[in-house]
């Protein structure tokens, strides 16, 4: 699954902008996406400035 | 049922916001709608730079009295914040020469006046929405719009939340990548340029010289920018490519251990937050209409329509919706008058050419010391400005008029200058798409 580190991401919304599926959502300021929608294409990963979106393990 | 609003207005950028303001103003009911929560902050990268005092998209803009003027569309907006004067833009090359569009050391001793004022435009954006909701206008912040679709009597955004709005115009000022221009099928048309990547790290205890300008610098793997922020000493470095493999991180850091810029930053400290951006620049769209939604500022353009390219659009379409409303063609017909504005103030003079644009990068073809070698050849400061079009301008006049000297003392140049002039665009455009990422539709 891809999560967002907060620690690194801006919130510029670049990723929001570009995820196919509108999967990426600003929540209180904070960027983050929505597992239930995310299709794991990792092109947020690609077009994030900062690196801050990654894939991790499933929990 | 929801109710039926006269516009919604999507994004408080300086677009959407001064819709708001002027929506507000004629008495409409309506309401903003912007995905962040505190309307103030920017995370988005922006020099925030405004051009005074020369020609711009027809306009002349002035600041005077805490407004700033735009006296040939006939209007004002409060501004009450901290500025910085500016005057003009230098490239730097690799060694540090510079070839200089504006007299940075005169303007400081007040010799010669700014051609721009840099504020702070999350400020501006935020007076201009609080100014709305002074006249009625509702506010919905925190909210995500993700879908549009046009119903017989209205338009219907949706949000994250899975809330309706419906509104009988809707004016999308949602910015670059607009999601509202995308789902409404404008991208069909548009041919793409190319995906840009961003960021910005922001610095204090910086000692640059002739630094109340915006500094592009050359000769770097990606676009390396430097510009003072709204405190003193503080600047920002930021490092931009068309190409989303690009490690912007490791040039930065080359970058600021190279000298003379090294020295610059020797006592610098990072601070603050990064800021970025990765956006879809697209051709600006011919006619910014589709099913009652109007497309103003960025959302319409590539990227960089600017603060007050947002602004004026903005200002005029909220008026044509008002128009719309009074005489009851709740059509394209009723908002003639933005299209009209649009056309001859943004796409006939500057959308064509945009267009049309697409060149091969210079860092394909000259080394560092070339460029160190052009500039050199350019060391008389040229009239000061702001205006894209004009630096471009400014810059092709210069160094047609030296292109005889480079021929005679520099042939290998000149070959790679006339290299990169001839190769095809459809081939600059393909190197594009295959770096970029075209979510577009
Ligand atoms: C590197 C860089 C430097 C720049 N420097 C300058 C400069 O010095 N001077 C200058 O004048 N201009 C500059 N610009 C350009 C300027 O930032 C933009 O042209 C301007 O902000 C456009 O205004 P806008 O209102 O159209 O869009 P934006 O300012 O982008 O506003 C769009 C708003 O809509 C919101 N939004 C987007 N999508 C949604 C959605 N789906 N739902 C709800 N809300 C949404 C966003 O959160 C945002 O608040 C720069 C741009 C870049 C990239
Ligand atoms: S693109 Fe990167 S920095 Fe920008 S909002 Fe997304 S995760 Fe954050
Ligand atoms: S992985 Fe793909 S679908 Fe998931 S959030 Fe990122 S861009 Fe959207």
């Amino acid at each position: 699954m891809v999560e967002i580190d907060k620690e690194k991401c801006s919130g510029c919304c670049g990723c929001v902008d570009h995820c196919p599926v509108a999967a990426i959502n600003v929540i209180d300021d904070e960027v983050v996406v929505d597992q239930d929608i995310c299709m794991e294409c990792l092109i947020c990963t690609k077009v994030c400035p900062l690196g801050a979106p990654h894939e991790v393990a499933q929990a | 049922m929801t109710e039926l609003y006269d516009v919604l207005i999507v994004g408080a950028g300086p677009g959407g916001a001064m819709a708001a303001k002027v929506a507000g103003e004629n008495g409409l009911r309506a309401a903003i709608i912007e995905r962040k929560t505190d309307i103030k902050a920017i995370h988005r990268i922006c020099t925030m730079i405004i051009n005074i005092d020369e020609e711009n998209f027809a306009e002349y803009i002035t600041y005077r009295n805490k407004r700033f003027i735009f006296p040939h569309n006939g209007f004002t907006i409060n501004y009450d914040g901290p500025m910085r004067k500016i005057y003009g833009f230098h490239i730097i090359t690799p060694c540090g020469n510079r070839f200089r569009i504006g007299d940075a050391i005169a303007g400081s001793k007040g010799e010669k006046p700014p051609v721009g004022l840099m504020i702070d435009k999350g400020l501006l954006n935020k007076t201009l929405v609080d100014e709305a909701r002074a006249n009625g206008v509702d506010v919905f912040t925190n909210t995500n719009i993700n879908n549009v679709r046009k119903e017989s009597d209205c338009v219907v955004i949706t949000d994250n939340w899975g809330n309706e709005y419906r509104g009988k115009f809707v004016i999308a000022a949602d910015g670059v990548n607009s999601r509202l221009a995308r789902k409404l099928g404008f991208n069909k048309e548009r041919i793409f340029l190319g995906t840009y990547k961003d960021y910005a790290r922001a610095y204090e205890g910086v000692e640059i010289p002739e630094a109340e300008v915006l500094m592009f610098c050359m000769g770097w793997k990606c676009s390396i920018s430097l510009a003072p922020e709204l405190p003193e000493g503080h600047f920002h470095v930021s490092a931009a490519s068309y190409d989303i493999n690009q490690d912007l991180d490791a040039e930065m850091d080359r970058f600021l251990s190279s000298e003379p810029f090294a020295t610059w930053f020797r006592n610098a400290k990072e601070i603050g937050h990064r800021t970025s951006c990765v956006s879809n620049i697209a051709s600006p769209i011919q006619v910014p209409f589709k099913d009652n939604v109007l497309l103003v500022g960025d959302a319409g353009w590539m990227q960089e329509t600017s603060i007050v390219g947002a602004i004026m659009p903005g200002w005029s379409a909220a008026n044509a919706v008002t128009e719309a409303l009074i005489t009851g063609h709740i059509n394209k017909e009723g908002v003639k008058n933005y299209l009209d504005w649009w056309d001859k103030y943004l796409f006939q003079p500057y959308g064509k050419r945009l267009a049309s644009s697409g060149s091969a990068e210079i860092r394909d073809y000259l080394a560092a010391e070339d460029i160190d070698y052009l500039a050199s050849l350019v060391p008389e400061v040229q009239p000061g400005t702001m205006n894209f079009f004009m630096i471009m301008s400014t810059i092709g006049r210069a160094f047609s008029a030296v292109l005889p000297q480079i021929q005679e003392e520099r042939p290998d140049i000149m070959q790679k200058l006339m290299a990169m002039r001839s190769f095809p665009r459809e081939l600059v455009l393909a190197k594009r798409r295959n770096e970029g990422c075209a979510i577009m539709s």
